[in-house]
């Protein structure tokens, strides 16, 4: 009876990515940071509409505790501004620089590696030697450079991270085109008569993706700690309201008025946990070796 | 007129501790609407070969010598974006796994399409009609359906029938088919070969068989060579060599082929092997490289390789003690 079921359900699978979905749906960790990811993005977009108060206007006294006043839901902070309010715009610009880095990393990463494990030989020796050099410079000390040699805007930031984080996913891009390279198909296809970037492009890079996607998920993640460490370290934009700016502007009166750092940092901590638990479903849908149980 | 010449092919391996010759002053001509086979144990050569008609060789092997020549045009000194376009028009290949040949994330349909909008100026609609077209043309029902199956739905024998249909899709005047039926069940496996002798009688390709069996060289193929280390052991007419083999490694591998024969006296001798193995390449020296493993061998035999000699019209053997059967 299993067997019968299993038949009719891999022939029931159109796309290889069907399959990847049926078995991300039933982690439940994955489902939770998928639900998390959802909360947070709908928070997002929709939350400065349904609350709009300016999170720099201050409406009320300041260290207001939440619960206290009606007027603040979650309290407001050292400058009587609304924590909530923060809380909602802030999701944005979280959220718009840990995907634009993560993006830039993908790109930058994905091509480096791909002509890096596609050509081989002396480009292979350049992009490789280019990427350590990457690699062994501490990504944050490098990102904060980068912000304070250029303007402190959210894009700045957003493009440094990505700048400084993609020495891995060359690596993990590289790896993979090493391995599809050589496969059958790469010659069944050369021997049909394709072009180079036909090749790289379109057979070897859909194989390649499960891993990238995976990374990419990742480093969004990785991204949102370190907008929350250059912000905390006073280095973002200080005219966009972000969780790591609320945490950086607040962490003097921690011990006075914890809700002012405590609330955005679990926010961040959620974000996280959300992205990373995606990550790993992800992770082991892709997985060749989990998918054939 | 023969669509296909191989003339002194000669294929190199590079590596950092030297040169090693993996193929090693091959010749052979095909006619339209022939097969000739290509036979020898793993490791003699044959792939190579083949890789290097389709100027496919993995990195550090290259052609050294020799000149491969379709259709009067020589293909050695074609710059790589001409070749390009005779791989898969007038020349395709298809490959020993058809569980690993086939891309994993394109339907099948759209795999045998691209190659016919590489080498086609047909329209999407004469495209989509013409991949159905192919599909059942390598037998296959629901070509509609099937059209839009990934590789992994699909069994070993319908891939290679997949595979059949790409190579196809543009009549090329030449199929090279390595080992296309080493990894099948044997009925699918003379599924396959009936489908391509059909298809070549309706088109008139000829065929480069690479395979190891001799007993799919006496059901498939019209001429033969036999590859030992790289070297041209034995050449001629499937028959001729089939049932007058002059080389010990020809008759060596004839004898390999087990026998079905039934009733009480069946004889478990009547497989023999060929003791050892094929001598590692960067090994052999100025003799014989079957020498080793040969039960005619003598020290004429290690001492020079034998030249390729006439046993009769159209039969040669590079052996010095050859015998006339």
């Amino acid at each position: 009876m299993a067997a019968v079921e299993s038949v009719t359900r891999s022939q029931s699978a159109r796309r290889p990515g069907a399959d990847a979905w049926e078995i991300y749906r039933q982690s439940p960790t994955a489902m939770l940071g998928l639900v998390l990811v959802l909360l947070i993005s709908v928070l997002a977009i929709i939350g400065p509409l349904v609350y709009p108060v300016d999170p720099f206007e201050i409406i009320w006294a300041p260290m207001s505790a939440p619960g206290t006043t009606e007027h603040a839901l979650l309290g407001t902070d050292y400058l009587g501004r609304d924590i909530l309010a923060g809380l909602l715009v802030g999701a944005k610009a979280t959220l718009i620089v840990g995907l634009t880095a993560a993006a830039l990393t993908v790109i930058i990463g994905l091509v480096i590696g791909a002509l890096a494990g596609f050509y081989l030989g002396m480009i292979d020796e350049i992009l490789m030697r280019v990427t350590e050099f990457f690699q062994v410079l501490p990504p944050l000390l490098f990102a904060m450079v980068l912000v304070t040699m250029l303007s402190p805007s959210l894009w700045v930031v957003a493009v440094s991270i990505g700048v400084v984080s993609w020495p891995p996913t060359a690596r993990l891009a590289r790896a993979e085109f090493l391995r599809i390279r050589n496969l059958e198909y790469v010659t069944a296809s050369r021997a049909s008569g394709v072009r180079q970037g036909y090749i790289i492009w379109r057979v070897i890079l859909p194989n390649a993706l499960p891993p990238l996607i995976v990374s990419a998920t990742l480093t969004i993640g990785t991204a949102i700690l370190f907008e929350a460490g250059l912000s905390f370290l006073g280095l973002s934009d200080p005219n966009v309201m972000s969780w790591g700016l609320m945490i950086g502007s607040g962490r003097e009166y921690m011990l006075d008025a914890w809700w002012i750092v405590t609330l955005p940092g679990v926010m961040i901590f959620f974000a996280v946990l959300g992205v990373s638990l995606v990550g790993d479903g992800l992770n082991d849908a892709f997985n060749p070796k989990l998918r054939r149980r | 007129m023969s669509v296909l010449k191989v003339d002194h092919l000669c294929v190199d391996y590079h590596s950092r501790t030297g040169h090693i010759r993996l193929v090693d002053d091959i010749s052979f001509d095909i006619q339209p609407n022939k097969t000739l086979a290509i036979v020898g144990e793993s490791g003699c050569g044959k792939s190579m070969t083949a890789l290097a008609m389709m100027r496919l060789l993995p990195d550090g092997a290259t052609i050294t010598k020799g000149v491969i020549t379709l259709e009067g045009d020589s293909l050695t000194d074609l710059p790589e974006a001409q070749m390009r376009d005779i791989r898969g028009a007038s020349m395709s290949m298809i490959f020993q796994e058809p569980m690993t040949s086939l891309n994993p994330v394109f339907s099948v349909g759209e795999q045998i399409a691209e190659v016919l909008r590489l080498h086609t100026d047909l329209d999407k609609q004469q495209i989509r009609e013409k991949v159905q077209a192919l599909i059942r043309s390598v037998g296959i029902s629901d070509a509609g359906q099937r059209s839009s199956a990934y590789p992994h739905e699909l069994s070993g024998g319908m891939r290679q029938r997949i595979m059949i249909a790409m190579a196809l899709a543009c009549s090329p005047k030449v199929l090279i088919a390595d080992e296309p039926t080493t990894a099948l069940d044997v009925t699918v496996q003379a599924q396959i070969f009936s489908l391509l002798r059909d298809l070549q009688a309706r088109t008139s390709t000829a065929i480069v068989l690479i395979t190891h069996d001799m007993g799919v060289v006496a059901e498939m193929a019209d001429d033969i060579i036999v590859m030992y280390a790289g070297r041209l052991a034995e050449r001629g007419s499937v028959e001729t060599v089939l049932s007058r083999p002059a080389h010990p490694y020809t008759r060596g591998l004839i004898d390999c082929v087990p026998h079905l024969q039934l009733g009480s006296n069946i004889s478990h001798k009547s497989v023999t092997e060929i003791p050892g193995v094929v001598p590692a390449l960067e090994t052999i020296g100025a003799g014989c490289p079957f020498a080793s493993r040969c039960g005619l061998s003598e020290e004429k035999c290690e001492a020079a390789m034998p030249e390729l000699s006439e046993v009769r019209p159209s039969h040669q053997v590079a052996c010095w003690n050859y015998q006339e059967t």
